[in-house]
C-alpha cells in the first residue's frame, strides 16, 4: 500500500508547496492530505539511525513517528519477560517506546519515542536487551514468567538466605529495569526561572485554545502551555471541523492569533509536571537547541485551567501485546498529523465510536481496513464501507516480532499487522489530585473525572468529562472567561468556536472473558508486565485494597505512572471483588506528571556554584601565595601556606603557629560577623543582649561580650568595641554572624521597640585582619599614620580608635588577641583589604612576618585556652567555660535569670578544663569521651568530653581542651580519654585550659 | 625602618567587580563598582524632616528614586539615589566618592540620623536593555519578582541566585542588583549565565 499510497509529491491546498519524495526507508509514508497544513516539512528530510541501522525521517516528525514511517515498530523489551514491544500510543502515556537517545555521557534513556522531536544524526537505541533487539537473551525469562508472577520476590529466592543480597538481588536487578545512565557527568546544562501570569492554560487542544484566547481577548495575562513542540493536541490529529475550518488548520489560526496578543505566551515542548499550594505549577520546558536543554518554571498563577485532555484506553485480551496493537486515536494520529500508517492492513478493536473514525480516516488515505471488531451488540452511527463484526471477542493473536493475526473466539481469523484498540477514554486527572484532589467515578463516560479542585484551579474540555469537540471549544471558552472575570477583566470577547458533537456511543469494555484455551497473557499494564492474571493472584492472596493492589503488582508504576493502565487494572479489580469500580477507587497522583531529569532540579546550582562562594578581600592575594582553602559555612579561607618545602600540613600550621608565639603573623578575619550599633539607647541595648554590661565602657575601649540564649546557654562570644558615645561595634564568630544579627533585629523590633538603637550589619563592608606576636606592634607602626600613637601607653590590650593607615586610608584598629599574644584587629574599608595584606607582608619581611590560616587561628587559641565553635555547642553554660561571674546580677540580660537555674549552675557540673597526654607522642582527638581510669567506658561513667584538640609546636606535644565534671577541682588529676569509635584510649592529666601564657602577660606587653 | 627597604605607599583600592560593562545575550550586564552606599537610619519622628530633604512628600518601604537632596545653601543641591527596605532606614546611593557621598549626607542628615559607609559591603551589577521585555525575561531568570508589574522606582530585597540581593528597577529594562561583596563573583556568573540563556 505504501508505494501506491505515496504518489504525489505535490499538493493543492490554501498554499501550493513542494514535496520531495521520502527516502526509500520511508515504506510506511502516506501522501500528505489535501487542504491541511501539514506539520511536516518534506523539504527537510533527516537521517537518525535505530539500533545502528540508518533510518530517515522528516523536520516534524516524532523519533516514533519516523520509526513507523520506517515500517519499524518493535523498538523495545518488556521490562520483567523481555517480550517485543512495539510503539503503543502517539503521545506522553506512551509505555513501551522507552528509547535511549543520545550516545556516551548525553544519551536520555528511557526517552518516550512518542515526544522526541527528530532532528538530523539523532541516534537512538532499545534498552533492556541482552543481544540485539531481535534475539535478546534475557528473553528466557518469559519461559519462567510462571515463576515470576506478582509478588514473586516477597515469596521466592528465600533460601539460603545469604543468597538474596550477594545473588539473587544483583540477578534480579541486572535483569530488570529499562535504561541505564551513562555514569558520566551530565555534559548539557540547565536553568530555572520563574513566570507570573493572571491565567495559567495547560493543554492546547481544542479546550485549551479556546480557553486561552478567551481569557487572552480579555486582556488578561496568559500562559498556555504544550507538552508537545506543535500547539494543537487532537485537533492536528483529526479530520474534523472547527468553524468549517480544517481542525489543525483553525488551530494553527488560534496559535497564530495568540502569539500577536503582547500578554500571552505560548509555550510549547513544555511539560507542566505539578501543581502546588497557591497557584504555582511546576514547568518543564525542553529546548530544541542553544543554550540550556532544559528550564525549570516555577510559575505564579492567579488561576489555573487544566485543559489536559483524556487519554485513551485499551482492552485487556490474550496476546495484546504484540507489536502492531496501538490505540486507535493513536493510528489515526500518525496518519493524520505524521502521513504515517503503523501497518498495511489494519484492524481496529473498539467498544466506540472512536474506532470507526480511525478506520474511516485511515481508510480514506489508501490503507486497506481488515476489519472492525465491535465489541458491542449494534453497531455505530458512522457509515463504514469496511467489515465489521459486532460482539467480536478476541481469542488470541500471533507474530513473533510483529502482529501477524488475530483469532476471534469463534476461530475466525484476521490477517493484519497493526490492531487499533478504542476501550473509552480516561480524562487527564492527574494535575487536579497534586494538592489531594479526589477523582470521582463518571458512569456516563465510565471514567474518573476531576474532584473537588484546590481554590483557583479549573478544569476544562475532555480532562473535566466533557468528550466531545464542539462541548470541548464551549468548555474552554467559558473557563477562560471565567478565568478572566475571576481576575479583573472585562471577558466578553467573542463567541465560542464552533465544533462537530460526535457520538461516543460508549458501552464500556475493559477485557476480553478468557477462554481458557492456550496460554498467552492478557497485559493490564504493560510497561510494568502486569497481566490480568496477576490482578487475580494478588486478589487471591488478600491484596483487596486498590493501593495493596498497585504495591504488589507495580500497576501503574515507573515512569508512565499507569496512564494507560490504570482504569483497566481498577475494572479488573472490581470484577474480581463484586465492587463497581466508583468503590473500587483509585490511586492517587504525585508529581510529576511526566520525569523530570535530576539536572533540570538543579538547574545551574552545580558543581562551582552549587551554591554561593564567598571571598574575603585577601583571597587573591593567599591564593597567589599557593595557599590551601577551607570551606567555613560560604567562606573560603585559607587553612594555611604551605611553603615549597613543606610536605604535610603540620609542618605548615607548626610554623605558622611559632611565628605569631615568636614574631608576627598576618590572618584574614573578615568573616567575622560586624555589626554597627547606634543610637541614643545603643549601650542600654547592648546591656539586654549580652550577659555582661556595656553602658560603662569608655569611648575607645572593648570589651569581650558574652550572649545568652532565653534559656541561658551560651548563644555566642564576641567583642563590642565603643567608637563614640553613641556607636558601639560588635563582632561575633563567623558561624554566628547571620544568627547573632538576626537575634539582635528581632530583640531591637519585637521585644524593646522603645529604644532609639539602629542596627547595621558590616560584616562585607570591612576587611579585617589580625596582626598577632611580639612583633605586631612593630610592625604596624610602619603603616599607622603618624598622627596615631598606638605605642601601650597610649593603645594600651583592649583599645580601639578610627585611625587612618598609609597616608590617609581610613582604619580602624582593635586591640584585641585570640592567639594570646600582643595582638591587634586592624580593618579597612574592604575594598583596601587586598593592598593592606600586601602592605603588611612587604612592610614587615624583615620581621619575619609570616601569613597564617585557621589552622593555625586553631591551634594558637586552644594553646590560649578561647572558647570556640567546638566549645559553644548550644550545652554549654557561662558557668561551664569559667565565665559565670560575667553574668550580670545588677542587671537583667536575656538569658540571665534562667543561667541561674539550679541545674545551670550547679558547682558540679561540667568545667572547661585542660588536658595534656601522659604520653607525650599520643595523639588527643576531640569527641573522646573522658572516664576514670580502671573505669569501664560507657555513658554510666562517662565524666565529660575532650572538645578541641591539637599538637600544640610551642609545647611540643598534643593539648586539648574539654569539658570534666568538677574539672577545676580536679587540677593535676589522671583520667582516661577514650575514643571506642576510633579504638583510641589514653591517660591525660587534667591541666589549667591557658597552656601559653595563663596570667596573660603577653598580650598586655 | 630606617634599615629596611620598605617605603609607605598608599592603598591601591580593588574592587570586587572589575568586568566593565559586557554585552550578553539582547542585554548589557554593567558593573557599577564605583556605587558610594550610605545607610541612613532614623526615628520614625524624624521620618518627615528626613523626606523633605530627599525632595519627596513621604517616604514608603519599597520607593526608590533618583533625587536631589535638599540644599544646604539655597543653591546647592546634590543629585543621588535613595532606597527605602525598611521603616526607619534608607539608602543613598550615588557614583561618587564614598566620603563625598558621606560629607553631603552629614551636613544635611547628621545629628538626627545614624549614617553607616556601606560601600564596601556591597556590589551593584546593572541589568540593561532597550527592549523591556529583553530585561524582564533575564530577571524572571533570577529571581521569583514579577518584574513586568513592578513599577519603575521600586526597591525590594528578594533571593537570587541563594543570595540576598536588592534589586532596584530604575527605568523600563534597567534593574540594578546590590549583592554582599564577597559574592560578588557568584553573582556577577549568575547574572551572566541568565542573560546568556535568556538570549
Amino acid at each position: 500500500m505504501t508505494g501506491a499510497a505515496i504518489t504525489s509529491r505535490r499538493v493543492t491546498g490554501t498554499t501550493a508547496r513542494t514535496i520531495q519524495e521520502p527516502s526509500e526507508h520511508e515504506v510506511n509514508r502516506l501522501s500528505p492530505l489535501a487542504n491541511r497544513p501539514t506539520q511536516l516539512d518534506y523539504s527537510r528530510p533527516l537521517q537518525f539511525t535505530f539500533d545502528g541501522k540508518a533510518q530517515s525521517g522528516l523536520a516534524g516528525d516524532t523519533v516514533a513517528s519516523a520509526l513507523l514511517a520506517n515500517g519499524t515498530n518493535f523498538v523495545a523489551r518488556s521490562f520483567k519477560y523481555h517480550r517485543p514491544r512495539g510503539i503503543f500510543t502517539a503521545g506522553p502515556e506512551e509505555p513501551n517506546a522507552l528509547l535511549t537517545i543520545g550516545e556516551g555521557a548525553a544519551s536520555d534513556p528511557n526517552s518516550r519515542a512518542t515526544m522526541v522531536e527528530l532532528h538530523e544524526g539523532l541516534v537512538a537505541r532499545s534498552q533492556n536487551n541482552r543481544g540485539s533487539l531481535k534475539h535478546d537473551l534475557m528473553a528466557a525469562n518469559d519461559l519462567l514468567s510462571p515463576f515470576l508472577s506478582a509478588g514473586f520476590y516477597y515469596k521466592t529466592f528465600m533460601w539460603p538466605r545469604a543468597f538474596w543480597e550477594k545473588l539473587y538481588e544483583p540477578v534480579i536487578r541486572m535483569a530488570a529495569g529499562l535504561g541505564a545512565l551513562s555514569g558520566e557527568h551530565d555534559p548539557d546544562s540547565y536553568d530555572h526561572g520563574y513566570l507570573h501570569c493572571d491565567v495559567l492554560v495547560v493543554g492546547s487542544g481544542p479546550a485549551g485554545l479556546s480557553a486561552a484566547l478567551a481569557a487572552g481577548r480579555a486582556g488578561a495575562r496568559v500562559i498556555l502551555v504544550e507538552e508537545d513542540f506543535v500547539p494543537g493536541g487532537r485537533l492536528n490529529a483529526e479530520t474534523m471541523a472547527v468553524d468549517d475550518l480544517d481542525s489543525a488548520q483553525w488551530a494553527a489560526n488560534a496559535v497564530a492569533e495568540l502569539q500577536t496578543l503582547p500578554n500571552v505566551r505560548v509555550m510549547t515542548r513544555t511539560c507542566t509536571f505539578g501543581a502546588y499550594d497557591h497557584g504555582v505549577y511546576g514547568l518543564l520546558e525542553t529546548r530544541p537547541s542553544g543554550g540550556p536543554r532544559q528550564v525549570l518554571w516555577r510559575v505564579y498563577s492567579k488561576r489555573a485551567i487544566l485543559c489536559a485532555g483524556a487519554l485513551e484506553r485499551p482492552i485487556g485480551f490474550a496476546g495484546n501485546d504484540r507489536p502492531g496493537v496501538m490505540l486507535a486515536s493513536a493510528v489515526r494520529t500518525y496518519a493524520n498529523r505524521f502521513d504515517v500508517t503503523p501497518g498495511q492492513r489494519v484492524a481496529v478493536l473498539t467498544s466506540t465510536d472512536d474506532g470507526y473514525r480511525t478506520a474511516r480516516d485511515l481508510a480514506a488515505r489508501g490503507v486497506k481496513i481488515a476489519a472492525v471488531l465491535d465489541t458491542r451488540a449494534e453497531g455505530s452511527s458512522i457509515p463504514s464501507k469496511f467489515e465489521v463484526i459486532h460482539n467480536a471477542r478476541i481469542d488470541g493473536t500471533s507474530g513473533r516480532h510483529g502482529l501477524r493475526s488475530l483469532t476471534l473466539a469463534n476461530g475466525k481469523k484476521i490477517y493484519c499487522d497493526c490492531l487499533a484498540v478504542s476501550g473509552g477514554h480516561n480524562p487527564n486527572v492527574h494535575l487536579t489530585c497534586h494538592q489531594h484532589g479526589r477523582p470521582v467515578w463518571d458512569e456516563q463516560i465510565s471514567a474518573f473525572v476531576p474532584g473537588d479542585t484546590p481554590p483557583g484551579q479549573s478544569v476544562a474540555g475532555s480532562a473535566n468529562g466533557v468528550m466531545t469537540l464542539g462541548a470541548c471549544l464551549r468548555d474552554g471558552h467559558e473557563a477562560g472567561n471565567a478565568a478572566a472575570k475571576d481576575t479583573g477583566f472585562d471577558a466578553k470577547h467573542g463567541a465560542s468556536a464552533h465544533g462537530d458533537d460526535e457520538a461516543s456511543g460508549l458501552i464500556a469494555f475493559y477485557q476480553m472473558p478468557s477462554s481458557g484455551k492456550g496460554r498467552a497473557k492478557a497485559f493490564v499494564d504493560l510497561q510494568n508486565d502486569v497481566t490480568t492474571k496477576d490482578i487475580s493472584q494478588s486478589h487471591l492472596e488478600g491484596m483487596t485494597s486498590v493501593e495493596h493492589l498497585k504495591r504488589y503488582t507495580t500497576l501503574g508504576m515507573a515512569t508512565d505512572q499507569g496512564k494507560t493502565s490504570n482504569i483497566t487494572g481498577l475494572a479488573v479489580m472490581a470484577e474480581l471483588t463484586g465492587a463497581s469500580i466508583a468503590q473500587t477507587g483509585t490511586t492517587m497522583f504525585r508529581p510529576p506528571v511526566s520525569p523530570v531529569a535530576i539536572g533540570a532540579f538543579a538547574g545551574h546550582a552545580r558543581g562551582k556554584h552549587f551554591r554561593p562562594t564567598r571571598l574575603t578581600p585577601s583571597h587573591d592575594w593567599a591564593q597567589e601565595q599557593g595557599a590551601v582553602f577551607v570551606e567555613t559555612g560560604q567562606w573560603l579561607r585559607a587553612q594555611y601556606f604551605p611553603t615549597a618545602n613543606e610536605t604535610h600540613w603540620r609542618e605548615s600550621v607548626d610554623r605558622e603557629v611559632k611565628a605569631v608565639r615568636n614574631c608576627v603573623g598576618v590572618c584574614d578575619v573578615t568573616t567575622l560577623g560586624k555589626i554597627d550599633v547606634q543610637g541614643p539607647d545603643a549601650a542600654a541595648f547592648l546591656n539586654r543582649v549580652y550577659a555582661n554590661g556595656f553602658a560603662k565602657l569608655a569611648i575607645g575601649k572593648c570589651r569581650y561580650g558574652l550572649m545568652l540564649r532565653e534559656d541561658g546557654i551560651v548563644m555566642d562570644d564576641g567583642t563590642a568595641a565603643r567608637m563614640a558615645e553613641h556607636h558601639f561595634f560588635v563582632t561575633t564568630t563567623t558561624a554566628n554572624a547571620g544568627s547573632v544579627f538576626q537575634h539582635m533585629e528581632f530583640c531591637r523590633q519585637c521585644l524593646w521597640p522603645e529604644l532609639n538603637v539602629h542596627l547595621v550589619s558590616t560584616t562585607e563592608a570591612w576587611a579585617q585582619f589580625a596582626v598577632a606576636g611580639p612583633r605586631s606592634r612593630e610592625l604596624l607602626q610602619r603603616l599607622v599614620d603618624a598622627e596615631h600613637d598606638i605605642s601601650n601607653a597610649a593603645f594600651p590590650f583592649m583599645a580601639c580608635g578610627d585611625i587612618s593607615v598609609c597616608g590617609g586610608t581610613p582604619a580602624r584598629l582593635f586591640r584585641i588577641s585570640f592567639s594570646g599574644e600582643m595582638a591587634y584587629e586592624i580593618a579597612v574599608p574592604a575594598r583596601y583589604g587586598d593592598a593592606l595584606i600586601r602592605a603588611l607582608m612587604e612592610a614587615g619581611r624583615d620581621l619575619g612576618v609570616t601569613a597564617y590560616g585557621t589552622e593555625a587561628l586553631g591551634v594558637l587559641r586552644i594553646e590560649k585556652g578561647h572558647a570556640a565553635g567546638n566549645e559553644l555547642d548550644g550545652r554549654t553554660t557561662a558557668r561551664d567555660l569559667g565565665l559565670g561571674r560575667m553574668v550580670s546580677t545588677k542587671e537583667d540580660s536575656i538569658g540571665a535569670v534562667l543561667s541561674r537555674r539550679a541545674g545551670l549552675s550547679n558547682s558540679n557540673g561540667h568545667d572547661l578544663v585542660g588536658f595534656k597526654p601522659i604520653d607525650a607522642d599520643i595523639q588527643l582527638t576531640a569527641g573522646a569521651h573522658l572516664v576514670g581510669v580502671g573505669d569501664p567506658v560507657d555513658m554510666d561513667h562517662d565524666q565529660g568530653w575532650l572538645s578541641s584538640a591539637c599538637f600544640s609546636p610551642t609545647l611540643g606535644h598534643s593539648i586539648a581542651l574539654g569539658f570534666l565534671k568538677n574539672g577545676t577541682q580536679r587540677m593535676g588529676e589522671t583520667v582516661v580519654a577514650a575514643n571506642p569509635l576510633e579504638g583510641l584510649s589514653t591517660q591525660v592529666q587534667v591541666v589549667s585550659p591557658h597552656f601559653v601564657d595563663p596570667k596573660g602577660e603577653r598580650m598586655r606587653g | 625602618m630606617a634599615d629596611t627597604a620598605w617605603t609607605i605607599k598608599p592603598l591601591e583600592p580593588k574592587w570586587a567587580l572589575s568586568f566593565g560593562t559586557q554585552a550578553v545575550g539582547h542585554v548589557t550586564v554593567k558593573a557599577v563598582p564605583h556605587l558610594a552606599l550610605i545607610s541612613l537610619a532614623f526615628d520614625a519622628d524624624n521620618a518627615a524632616s528626613v523626606a523633605a530633604k530627599l525632595g519627596i512628600k513621604h517616604l514608603s518601604v519599597g520607593a526608590s528614586q533618583a533625587s536631589q537632596l535638599a540644599a544646604t545653601t539655597p543653591d546647592e543641591t546634590w543629585p543621588c539615589r535613595f532606597a527605602m527596605l525598611q521603616p526607619g532606614q534608607i539608602w543613598l546611593m550615588a557614583e561618587t566618592a564614598p566620603s563625598e557621598l558621606m560629607a553631603q549626607a552629614q551636613a544635611r542628615f547628621g545629628g538626627h540620623s545614624w549614617l553607616t559607609d556601606q560601600t564596601d559591603g556591597w556590589v551593584a551589577i546593572s541589568v540593561l536593555a532597550d527592549d523591556e521585555v529583553a530585561a524582564n525575561a533575564v530577571m524572571a531568570r533570577l529571581c521569583m519578582l514579577d518584574v513586568a508589574t513592578i513599577k519603575i522606582d521600586t526597591a525590594t530585597r528578594t533571593l537570587v541566585a541563594h543570595l540576598s540581593v536588592i534589586i532596584i528597577k530604575e527605568g523600563a529594562g534597567h534593574y540594578t542588583l546590590l549583592a554582599p561583596r564577597s559574592s560578588a563573583q557568584h553573582l556577577h556568573h549568575m547574572v551572566t549565565l541568565a542573560a546568556q540563556n535568556a538570549g
